[in-house]
């Protein structure tokens, strides 16, 4: 089976200009745990994902741990840019789903975006793999 | 804030000696990430979607591997009086998005990552 089977698409993607809590809320509602983020053009420059932006805030300011409400007002908005992860693994549409799976297990991550060229045309997340493996096996119609 | 407002107070399990693919409908079906892995009523484990990737990368053939083969069975809990960043924290620290929530040794519910970030971002 190939990755382009798999993919979810199009893409939710972040805007390299947004802030963190701008993200999660885009997550939230969209109901995904990571989004590509990227610049004017459109070309991909990281991915971010709840991870990313949970860790962010947490270590954004460490007096916020004992002091959130009152430290939160004071600090400035913490941006996607801040707290994304840069050089993005991506893989092709035409790459095994079987490659694709090890790349998610042995690097840790949760999803994986899929180009064609410079062009962003997919994702595939470990929610995508769970539908596969679900419409596996004999009891599939049970 | 504290685990018991942002908790999700059910429990979505399956059983123990169930393959693979069916608990990969359970949580496609319930849409969640993690399941309690239960013998009978007992709690014996944890599954969830990362367990279920790396068996389709290590496994010949996954859709015969049943739940417990990679449930993992050292429970991380988080308690309902717990401050909600000390879990985000534990969390991370423990690289899980899931944890069962505990009540007297007993699991009353599971928070996500998700439900914890939202309380950050709904109350920045």
């Amino acid at each position: 089976m190939l990755v382009r089977e798999v993919m979810t698409a199009p893409v939710v993607t972040v805007p390299r200009t947004w802030t963190a809590t701008q993200a999660v809320r885009l997550l939230c509602e969209k109901d995904i745990t990571a989004a590509p983020v990227v610049d004017e053009s459109g070309r991909m420059i990281g991915i971010v994902s709840e991870m990313d932006l949970l860790r962010g805030e947490l270590e954004a300011d460490p007096r916020a741990y004992l002091h959130f409400a009152a430290a939160s007002d004071a600090r400035p908005a913490l941006e996607v840019e801040e707290v994304m992860t840069p050089n993005v693994k991506t893989v092709r549409e035409d790459t095994d789903v079987l490659e694709l799976v090890e790349l998610l297990v042995t690097m840790g991550m949760k999803s994986v975006p899929v180009v064609r060229g410079d062009e962003l045309v997919g994702i595939v997340s470990r929610r995508d793999l769970m539908r596969m493996l679900a419409a596996g096996g004999d009891d599939a119609d049970q | 804030m504290r685990i018991s407002n942002v908790y999700r107070p059910m429990i979505f399990g399956c059983q123990a000696d169930e393959r693979l693919p069916q608990v990969a409908r359970r949580m496609t079906e319930r849409n969640v990430g993690a399941l309690a892995v239960l013998e009978g009523e007992q709690v014996t484990g944890v599954i969830t979607e990362r367990d279920l990737a790396e068996a389709m990368a290590t496994c010949r053939d996954p859709v015969t591997v049943t739940a417990a083969a990679f449930a993992s069975t050292e429970l991380r809990t988080a308690r309902l009086d717990e401050d909600t960043r000390d879990v985000a924290r534990r969390m991370l620290e423990a690289g899980v998005r899931h944890m069962p929530v505990d009540e007297d040794g007993r699991l009353v519910g599971m928070v996500s990552m998700r439900d914890l970030l939202a309380v950050e971002t709904w109350a920045s």
